[in-house]
């Protein structure tokens, strides 16, 4: 879950990566509000390490990239049954893409069928295709993957066998065959207790390997058994423990780990009661990077909660911070070196800035953060708040810009302010447990994992996600093999603007990889591509019109044609837009769907037709004040607006939004 | 399936939970399912073979420890206050000393010192109840106390 501040980028140093280029460390955050204090200039420059490959979210798409998926999670294979998230982790470790977590099967496809392959699964980087020749046979739940310097699959979790010989808790794999690496020899064991031993988190720093879980021996090479609290560093090539190291962290288990490599410090986070029983060390504590001893002298960290203050991860983000999240639906980017609050964010709370985090108010929804993952210039935080907003209310708060925003399941800051990325915001959704992975691949693909079940909705698309969602750049590679056309785009409608100028728009088609634009044709010649409607064609002559709407795919697959005709030539006169439709209605239609009735808009002249909007996205239209959104998904919030138009191409503007659940 | 224990422990830790606002551990609000100890298998223990201490007879929980609202990693909840989680501690670094390399009087003498401050009679009693000049194994008995109200090992 977690990733090194160092020197090195040892993960995916195996990945001979070309192109990829260590970020220079960002200016000093911006001072913010009590309690957040001004950040103190770092005692040295960090070199910042590259560990996932860097994404460039400015042209990344937020609808998903079909790929398949895992499915069918079984919380009995864990300790922590409550959690019933598929994902736990992805790295891209080869050519491949491995997803852990406490799934059973593995599905290509909506209508595919499943295959039986639990816990892990390898998928192919560029087409998402499961790889059906990499079968790793494990026990149970994977939690943890990173990428040793020789380029294995390091895999840590909760299982006791992989392929059928007895590996608790750690385990190297051959990315290219996933069969065991015999020359990495360490597993993990809880002698003391009757539960499983697990390794949650696992960070490759400077050629080590920390592992961080609730295991109290450590097997290494020779079959020697060394006592340790939860938390090891060993060779990450050999397997060697350095028992110099050795932070004594009692309770229960670390669950992230960081690894600050100039300071020599390394932070744990966790459910732990504390390290060296040292009085206000339980759940996050920073310890020395050479024999694991009690950093002390910083900085007492706020907590809005007294009592819940666990800790699911915790990441270093560059400028020499550190990002702790957990309970309470809250991810805190502290000072590395003093420890100091530098900023925050919460979802589901109000009033924590205000009162300096001596009373905080919980509003509803949100969640904890339980995810933290520096990937380029980022850090991701995901959580459980599957609502960004209640009532009226957004959810997400940053007290970097002191505002609410809507946002939900997984947030991009930037590392070095923790300055929310706005407009990331992926179009994925899922049950309960929202985001608990984040990864990225060499084709620039980011990737989420929890218990994601759809994709695309806010565009108006229904995809199919299962566990696992990839979002790539717009303007991603072919992918190989696909000779699926999209849809055809629906409902139609064009306006005249004047003047040879056609308005058209349509609702979007859907397609198996997505939809990389629509192309807009009308009789007599003129066309014109889009990315999204509405789109205009100029150049249309007066008389009568065709015009054809085609969706195409990055494999140049051209779906089928939705057409409508329009009369041309209107050279002005009427300017006025009609009145906005007023008491807008919805129900849930019989048949299915949502019935929408309104009050008809007036006009100068004649109301032509009226558009209708789900959560800002056209969805249709009617000639007549009522419709019926057919497509609309049920057991989510979708907020409805109607505005009206005239013959004229005039449109009024839209009416009061209309909320409604459908069961 | 659960053990006794582990079944108390689901019980109460769901009325703690009910009361309390916010959320409730790793799952939507109002829509969480409490945990519960999950039953799993014996760990593959290769090392030296020793008796898994949470298997111990359960110590009833401690009525004069302070309620806490907090959990373990498992789900139940957590029993102990901030010095019975420090004795705790101490009472794991003397029992595993042995393996560990740990000074076992000085950790004894932490323990005694840090349960003095804990409100449960349980563990005050266990440690209390330790001879003088205790070999690392005579500490079971209080990690049973810790184990039986929340501590993990």
């Amino acid at each position: 879950m977690s990733r090194p501040l160092g020197r090195v980028a040892l993960a995916v140093a195996a990945l001979a990566v070309a192109g990829l280029s260590a970020a220079a460390p960002t200016a000093s955050a911006a001072p913010v509000a009590a309690p957040v204090v001004a950040p103190a200039a770092p005692p040295r420059a960090a070199t910042v390490g590259v560990d996932q490959p860097a994404v460039d979210l400015s042209t990344l798409s937020m609808i998903p990239t079909a790929m398949a998926g895992v499915l069918n999670p079984d919380p009995a294979r864990t300790q922590t049954s409550s959690i019933a998230s598929s994902v736990w982790s992805v790295r891209q470790a080869g050519t491949k893409i491995f997803v852990g977590g406490m799934f059973l099967d593995v599905k290509a496809d909506a209508a595919a069928t499943a295959v039986r392959q639990p816990f892990l699964a390898a998928f192919d980087v560029t087409t998402g295709a499961w790889d059906s020749s990499c079968r790793p046979a494990l026990d149970n739940a994977v939690y943890a993957l990173a990428v040793s310097p020789t380029g294995s699959l390091l895999v840590g979790g909760e299982f006791t066998t992989v392929n059928g010989a007895a590996r608790p808790g750690l385990v190297a794999l051959d990315p290219a065959t996933c069969a065991v690496d015999p020359t990495f020899p360490d597993t993990v064991e809880r002698p003391y207790s009757t539960q499983r031993a697990a390794v949650r988190d696992l960070v490759v720093a400077d050629g080590k390997l920390y592992l961080a879980g609730n295991f109290s021996r450590v097997t290494g090479p020779n079959s020697t058994h060394t006592g340790v609290f939860k938390v090891a560093r060993v060779d990450a090539t050999t397997g060697k423990l350095d028992t110099t190291f050795k932070p004594e962290v009692t309770g229960s288990g670390v669950w992230g780990i960081a690894v600050d490599v100039p300071r020599n410090r390394v932070h744990l986070g966790g459910w732990f009661s504390g390290v060296a029983a040292a009085s206000g060390t339980s759940n996050y504590a920073v310890v020395d990077g050479t024999t694991g001893a009690l950093a002390t002298g910083l900085t007492a960290r706020p907590r809005n909660n007294t009592a819940r203050t666990e800790v699911y991860d915790v990441e270093l983000g560059t400028a020499d911070r550190v990002y702790v999240g957990g309970s309470e639906h809250l991810l805190q980017m502290l000072d590395a070196g003093t420890g100091d609050q530098l900023a925050f964010s919460h979802t589901g709370y109000n009033g924590c800035e205000a009162t300096r985090f001596t009373w905080c108010n919980y509003i509803g929804a949100g969640g904890d953060f339980q995810v933290a993952e520096r990937i380029g210039k980022y850090v991701f935080g995901g959580c459980h708040c599957n609502d960004d907003y209640v009532g009226t209310s957004p959810t997400h708060y940053s007290s970097v810009t002191k505002t609410f925003t809507k946002h939900k399941h997984l947030m991009a800051y930037e590392a070095g302010t923790e300055t929310l990325v706005d407009s990331f915001r992926p179009d994925v959704d899922g049950a309960v447990e929202g985001a608990w992975a984040v990864g990225s691949d060499t084709n620039g693909c980011l990737y989420v994992g929890g218990d994601y079940t759809k994709g695309g909705a806010a565009a108006g698309r229904s995809m199919w996600v299962s566990g696992i969602a990839k979002l790539c750049p717009k303007a991603a590679p072919k992918p190989a093999g696909d000779t699926t056309a999209p849809t055809a785009p629906k409902n139609v409608e064009a306006v005249d603007l004047g003047g040879g100028v056609l308005q058209v728009q349509w609702t979007d088609s859907t397609d198996a990889v997505g939809v990389d634009h629509y192309r807009v044709a009308v009789t007599g010649g003129a066309s014109v591509d889009a990315a999204a409607g509405p789109a205009k064609v100029t150049g249309v002559p007066a008389g009568t019109a065709t015009v054809t709407v085609t969706a195409l795919d990055a494999a140049g697959n051209v779906s089928a044609g939705a057409a409508v005709s329009i009369a041309t030539g209107r050279t002005g006169g009427d300017t006025a837009s009609p009145t906005a439709p007023t008491g807008l209605a919805v129900s849930a239609a019989a048949a299915g769907g949502a019935a929408l009735t309104w009050t008809a808009s007036t006009d100068a002249v004649g109301v032509k037709s009226y558009l209708v909007y789900r959560d800002g996205t056209y969805v249709g239209w009617s000639a007549t004040p009522a419709w019926t959104d057919s497509a609309a998904p049920a057991g989510s919030a979708l907020t409805y607006t109607v505005r009206a138009t005239d013959a004229a191409g005039n449109r009024s503007v839209k009416s009061a939004p209309v909320t409604v659940t459908l069961k | 399936m659960l053990s006794k224990r582990g079944a108390a422990a689901a019980l109460l830790f769901t009325a703690l939970v009910l009361g309390v606002a916010g959320c409730s551990g790793p799952a939507d609000d109002g829509t969480h399912t409490p945990a519960t100890a999950s039953a799993t298998a014996a760990p593959t223990a290769t090392g030296p073979a020793v008796q898994p201490i949470e298997t111990a007879t359960p110590v009833a929980f401690d009525r004069d420890a302070a309620t806490a609202k907090a959990r373990n990693e498992i789900g139940e909840p957590w029993r102990l206050d901030a010095a019975g989680a420090t004795a705790c501690a101490r009472a794991e670094f003397a029992f595993r000393s042995p393996e560990t390399g740990g000074d076992l009087t000085a950790q004894l003498e932490q323990l005694r010192s840090a349960v003095r401050k804990t409100k449960s009679t349980a563990l005050r009693e266990a440690v209390t109840a330790l001879p003088a000049g205790a070999a690392a194994t005579d500490v079971r008995s209080v990690l049973e106390v810790c184990t039986a109200m929340g501590y993990q090992l």
